[in-house]
Protein backbone atom coordinates (compact mmCIF):
# COMPACT_ATOMS: atom_id res chain seq x y z
CA UNK A 1 0.00 0.00 0.00
CA UNK A 2 1.44 3.73 -1.00
CA UNK A 3 2.17 6.09 1.49
CA UNK A 4 -1.06 8.25 2.34
CA UNK A 5 -1.29 11.06 4.76
CA UNK A 6 -4.53 9.43 6.29
CA UNK A 7 -3.66 6.38 8.55
CA UNK A 8 -6.11 3.78 10.14
CA UNK A 9 -4.54 1.30 13.00
CA UNK A 10 -5.17 -1.68 11.33
CA UNK A 11 -1.76 -2.10 10.24
CA UNK A 12 -0.24 -1.69 13.66
CA UNK A 13 2.50 -4.72 15.30
CA UNK A 14 2.97 -4.25 18.68
CA UNK A 15 6.02 -6.41 19.80
CA UNK A 16 7.78 -6.85 23.48
CA UNK A 17 10.97 -7.39 23.69
CA UNK A 18 12.34 -9.46 26.72
CA UNK A 19 14.71 -12.38 27.61
CA UNK A 20 15.73 -12.46 24.42
CA UNK A 21 12.22 -12.95 22.88
CA UNK A 22 9.95 -11.24 20.46
CA UNK A 23 6.20 -11.27 21.53
CA UNK A 24 3.81 -9.79 18.88
CA UNK A 25 1.13 -9.15 21.19
CA UNK A 26 -0.88 -7.18 18.51
CA UNK A 27 -3.28 -8.92 16.59
CA UNK A 28 -6.09 -8.46 18.61
CA UNK A 29 -5.99 -5.02 19.40
CA UNK A 30 -8.65 -2.38 19.61
CA UNK A 31 -6.52 0.51 20.51
CA UNK A 32 -2.77 1.34 21.65
CA UNK A 33 -2.25 4.14 23.42
CA UNK A 34 1.07 6.24 23.95
CA UNK A 35 1.77 8.85 25.81
CA UNK A 36 4.97 11.12 25.23
CA UNK A 37 5.24 13.91 27.47
CA UNK A 38 7.31 15.50 30.10
CA UNK A 39 7.34 16.45 33.59
CA UNK A 40 7.26 19.92 34.30
CA UNK A 41 9.11 22.58 36.98
CA UNK A 42 7.04 26.08 37.50
CA UNK A 43 10.15 29.14 37.13
CA UNK A 44 7.20 31.45 37.77
CA UNK A 45 9.24 34.54 39.50
CA UNK A 46 7.10 36.56 41.85
CA UNK A 47 6.53 39.12 39.90
CA UNK A 48 5.49 37.42 36.71
CA UNK A 49 2.18 37.97 35.42
CA UNK A 50 1.76 34.65 33.36
CA UNK A 51 3.48 31.35 34.95
CA UNK A 52 6.40 30.09 33.46
CA UNK A 53 7.29 26.36 33.24
CA UNK A 54 10.28 25.25 32.35
CA UNK A 55 10.49 21.07 30.96
CA UNK A 56 12.80 18.55 33.46
CA UNK A 57 12.34 14.85 32.77
CA UNK A 58 10.75 13.01 29.34
CA UNK A 59 8.17 10.33 30.39
CA UNK A 60 6.63 8.06 27.71
CA UNK A 61 4.11 5.28 28.64
CA UNK A 62 1.61 3.22 26.73
CA UNK A 63 -1.76 0.79 27.01
CA UNK A 64 -2.80 -1.86 24.48
CA UNK A 65 -6.11 -2.68 25.06
CA UNK A 66 -6.84 -5.96 23.13
CA UNK A 67 -9.89 -8.67 23.19
CA UNK A 68 -8.91 -11.43 25.05
CA UNK A 69 -8.54 -15.10 23.02
CA UNK A 70 -8.06 -17.64 25.74
CA UNK A 71 -5.73 -20.51 25.84
CA UNK A 72 -4.64 -19.04 22.45
CA UNK A 73 -2.66 -16.36 24.14
CA UNK A 74 -0.91 -18.40 26.57
CA UNK A 75 2.54 -18.57 24.40
CA UNK A 76 2.84 -14.61 24.16
CA UNK A 77 0.14 -13.16 26.71
CA UNK A 78 1.67 -15.86 29.45
CA UNK A 79 5.11 -15.56 28.79
CA UNK A 80 4.91 -12.03 29.47
CA UNK A 81 3.63 -11.49 33.34
CA UNK A 82 3.13 -8.25 35.20
CA UNK A 83 6.44 -7.16 36.34
CA UNK A 84 8.22 -8.52 33.09
CA UNK A 85 10.76 -5.70 32.11
CA UNK A 86 11.73 -5.27 28.03
CA UNK A 87 11.05 -3.04 25.40
CA UNK A 88 7.77 -2.27 23.54
CA UNK A 89 8.55 -1.67 19.93
CA UNK A 90 5.42 -0.29 18.11
CA UNK A 91 5.03 -0.01 14.53
CA UNK A 92 1.81 1.68 13.61
CA UNK A 93 2.51 0.81 9.60
CA UNK A 94 3.86 -2.46 10.69
CA UNK A 95 7.55 -3.32 10.53
CA UNK A 96 9.05 -3.63 6.97
CA UNK A 97 12.03 -1.30 6.59
CA UNK A 98 11.06 2.15 6.03
CA UNK A 99 8.17 2.76 8.12
CA UNK A 100 7.99 4.52 11.75
CA UNK A 101 9.15 2.61 14.58
CA UNK A 102 8.43 3.45 18.44
CA UNK A 103 9.02 2.10 21.14
CA UNK A 104 11.02 2.25 24.70
CA UNK A 105 12.42 0.10 27.91
CA UNK A 106 9.74 -0.62 30.03
CA UNK A 107 8.17 -2.94 32.23
CA UNK A 108 4.59 -4.34 32.50
CA UNK A 109 3.02 -2.52 35.18
CA UNK A 110 -0.74 -4.00 34.85
CA UNK A 111 -2.59 -6.91 32.79
CA UNK A 112 -6.41 -6.05 34.20
CA UNK A 113 -9.07 -7.79 32.62
CA UNK A 114 -13.26 -6.58 32.31
CA UNK A 115 -15.71 -9.83 31.84
CA UNK A 116 -18.83 -8.47 31.06
CA UNK A 117 -21.42 -11.62 30.98
CA UNK A 118 -22.74 -10.53 27.44
CA UNK A 119 -19.83 -8.36 25.36
CA UNK A 120 -16.53 -9.65 24.18
CA UNK A 121 -14.04 -10.15 27.21
CA UNK A 122 -10.89 -6.89 26.77
CA UNK A 123 -7.65 -6.98 28.31
CA UNK A 124 -5.24 -4.26 28.80
CA UNK A 125 -1.61 -3.83 29.37
CA UNK A 126 0.31 -1.11 30.90
CA UNK A 127 3.43 -0.44 30.21
CA UNK A 128 5.99 1.88 32.35
CA UNK A 129 8.73 3.46 31.30
CA UNK A 130 12.25 2.55 32.34
CA UNK A 131 14.60 5.46 31.18
CA UNK A 132 16.17 5.21 27.99
CA UNK A 133 18.43 7.77 25.87
CA UNK A 134 16.40 9.04 23.38
CA UNK A 135 17.53 7.94 20.06
CA UNK A 136 19.23 5.07 20.87
CA UNK A 137 16.18 2.68 22.79
CA UNK A 138 13.58 4.74 22.93
CA UNK A 139 12.48 5.42 19.02
CA UNK A 140 9.96 8.24 18.60
CA UNK A 141 7.56 7.43 15.42
CA UNK A 142 7.98 10.91 14.46
CA UNK A 143 11.60 10.30 13.84
CA UNK A 144 13.07 6.87 14.03
CA UNK A 145 11.82 4.21 11.61
CA UNK A 146 12.61 0.77 11.07
CA UNK B 1 -19.62 -16.23 5.26
CA UNK B 2 -22.91 -15.88 5.09
CA UNK B 3 -22.96 -19.45 3.75
CA UNK B 4 -21.31 -20.16 6.79
CA UNK B 5 -23.93 -19.46 8.64
CA UNK B 6 -26.92 -20.58 7.05
CA UNK B 7 -24.87 -24.21 7.15
CA UNK B 8 -24.45 -23.44 11.14
CA UNK B 9 -28.20 -23.42 11.88
CA UNK B 10 -29.33 -25.49 9.58
CA UNK B 11 -27.14 -28.32 10.41
CA UNK B 12 -27.97 -27.53 14.46
CA UNK B 13 -32.09 -27.62 13.33
CA UNK B 14 -31.48 -30.63 11.14
CA UNK B 15 -29.79 -32.54 14.23
CA UNK B 16 -31.95 -31.49 16.61
CA UNK B 17 -34.14 -34.52 18.09
CA UNK B 18 -37.11 -32.13 18.35
CA UNK B 19 -36.83 -30.20 15.41
CA UNK B 20 -36.14 -33.56 13.44
CA UNK B 21 -39.60 -34.59 14.58
CA UNK B 22 -41.55 -32.20 12.82
CA UNK B 23 -39.30 -31.05 9.72
CA UNK B 24 -35.86 -31.19 8.03
CA UNK B 25 -37.18 -28.34 5.87
CA UNK B 26 -34.75 -25.71 5.93
CA UNK B 27 -34.14 -22.81 3.96
CA UNK B 28 -32.45 -19.70 3.45
CA UNK B 29 -34.36 -16.65 2.77
CA UNK B 30 -37.61 -18.09 1.09
CA UNK B 31 -38.80 -22.14 0.99
CA UNK B 32 -39.79 -23.63 -2.04
CA UNK B 33 -43.13 -23.30 -3.32
CA UNK B 34 -43.26 -26.82 -3.08
CA UNK B 35 -41.69 -27.71 0.11
CA UNK B 36 -44.69 -28.99 2.89
CA UNK B 37 -45.45 -27.14 5.48
CA UNK B 38 -43.91 -26.88 8.20
CA UNK B 39 -40.75 -25.73 6.80
CA UNK B 40 -37.72 -23.16 8.21
CA UNK B 41 -36.65 -20.19 6.85
CA UNK B 42 -33.91 -18.16 7.62
CA UNK B 43 -32.81 -14.59 6.44
CA UNK B 44 -30.06 -12.23 7.90
CA UNK B 45 -31.56 -9.18 9.49
CA UNK B 46 -28.88 -6.90 11.04
CA UNK B 47 -25.64 -6.79 11.77
CA UNK B 48 -21.98 -7.94 9.60
CA UNK B 49 -18.78 -7.79 10.05
CA UNK B 50 -17.35 -6.00 13.24
CA UNK B 51 -13.76 -5.02 11.89
CA UNK B 52 -12.68 -3.79 15.59
CA UNK B 53 -9.25 -5.66 15.70
CA UNK B 54 -7.32 -7.12 12.91
CA UNK B 55 -9.00 -10.86 13.56
CA UNK B 56 -12.31 -11.28 11.17
CA UNK B 57 -15.18 -11.04 13.42
CA UNK B 58 -18.83 -11.37 12.84
CA UNK B 59 -21.92 -9.65 14.78
CA UNK B 60 -24.69 -10.74 12.74
CA UNK B 61 -28.75 -11.00 13.69
CA UNK B 62 -30.36 -13.42 12.29
CA UNK B 63 -34.51 -14.23 11.54
CA UNK B 64 -35.61 -17.71 12.38
CA UNK B 65 -39.38 -18.62 11.80
CA UNK B 66 -41.62 -21.46 11.49
CA UNK B 67 -43.87 -21.72 8.71
CA UNK B 68 -47.49 -23.61 9.52
CA UNK B 69 -50.82 -24.01 7.97
CA UNK B 70 -51.97 -24.22 11.56
CA UNK B 71 -50.73 -21.57 14.76
CA UNK B 72 -50.17 -23.85 17.14
CA UNK B 73 -47.87 -25.78 15.20
CA UNK B 74 -46.16 -22.79 13.92
CA UNK B 75 -45.46 -21.42 17.55
CA UNK B 76 -44.38 -25.02 19.06
CA UNK B 77 -41.65 -25.22 16.10
CA UNK B 78 -40.77 -22.23 17.14
CA UNK B 79 -40.24 -23.01 20.88
CA UNK B 80 -38.14 -25.97 19.59
CA UNK B 81 -35.83 -23.66 16.96
CA UNK B 82 -35.56 -21.67 20.12
CA UNK B 83 -33.85 -24.96 22.43
CA UNK B 84 -31.67 -25.72 19.46
CA UNK B 85 -30.30 -22.64 18.74
CA UNK B 86 -30.34 -20.85 21.96
CA UNK B 87 -26.94 -20.33 23.85
CA UNK B 88 -25.74 -23.07 21.67
CA UNK B 89 -22.40 -23.58 19.54
CA UNK B 90 -22.89 -24.07 15.54
CA UNK B 91 -20.49 -25.55 13.76
CA UNK B 92 -20.07 -22.78 10.84
CA UNK B 93 -17.27 -24.59 8.96
CA UNK B 94 -13.97 -23.07 7.67
CA UNK B 95 -11.85 -21.44 10.63
CA UNK B 96 -15.15 -19.83 11.93
CA UNK B 97 -15.75 -20.22 15.73
CA UNK B 98 -18.90 -19.42 17.47
CA UNK B 99 -18.13 -16.98 20.61
CA UNK B 100 -21.89 -16.43 21.36
CA UNK B 101 -25.61 -17.48 19.26
CA UNK B 102 -27.85 -15.86 21.28
CA UNK B 103 -32.24 -15.80 21.20
CA UNK B 104 -32.79 -12.24 21.32
CA UNK B 105 -36.55 -11.37 20.31
CA UNK B 106 -40.10 -13.84 19.45
CA UNK B 107 -42.21 -12.19 17.04
CA UNK B 108 -44.83 -14.07 14.64
CA UNK B 109 -47.46 -13.03 12.19
CA UNK B 110 -49.58 -14.24 9.62
CA UNK B 111 -50.37 -13.97 5.95
CA UNK B 112 -52.89 -15.35 3.72
CA UNK B 113 -52.55 -15.59 0.54
CA UNK B 114 -54.77 -17.92 -2.23
CA UNK B 115 -56.59 -18.12 0.13
CA UNK B 116 -54.91 -20.12 1.84
CA UNK B 117 -53.13 -19.65 5.85
CA UNK B 118 -49.79 -18.98 6.63
CA UNK B 119 -48.94 -19.34 10.28
CA UNK B 120 -45.24 -17.58 10.79
CA UNK B 121 -43.64 -17.40 14.42
CA UNK B 122 -39.59 -17.13 15.19
CA UNK B 123 -37.29 -15.36 17.29
CA UNK B 124 -33.95 -13.04 16.40
CA UNK B 125 -31.19 -14.72 17.09
CA UNK B 126 -27.74 -12.91 17.65
CA UNK B 127 -24.51 -14.61 16.37
CA UNK B 128 -21.45 -13.99 17.04
CA UNK B 129 -18.33 -15.79 15.54
CA UNK B 130 -14.45 -15.10 14.89
CA UNK B 131 -11.70 -16.74 12.65
CA UNK B 132 -9.39 -18.36 15.25
CA UNK B 133 -5.73 -18.75 14.32
CA UNK B 134 -5.65 -22.13 15.67
CA UNK B 135 -8.54 -23.78 14.45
Amino acid sequence: MSATQRLTGHQLVVIFQTGGQNYVISGDQTSLEITMDTNEADMTAGADEYVYMKPTVCMTGATLTCKYIGTNGTATWGAIPVGTEGTLIYGPEGTAAGKPKGGFPCYIKSKPFSIPYNDAIVRTATFSPQGGVYGTSVFDPDVHTF
Amino acid sequence: MISALFEGIRGKLIADTAVKAVTTRVYPVLAPQSAPLPVIVMQIAAGGSLNETPRDELDVWVDVKAIAAEAPDALSLADKIRAALHEQDLSLGGNWKTVRCQHERPWTFQVTEDGRQYWQAGGTYRIRAVVEVNP
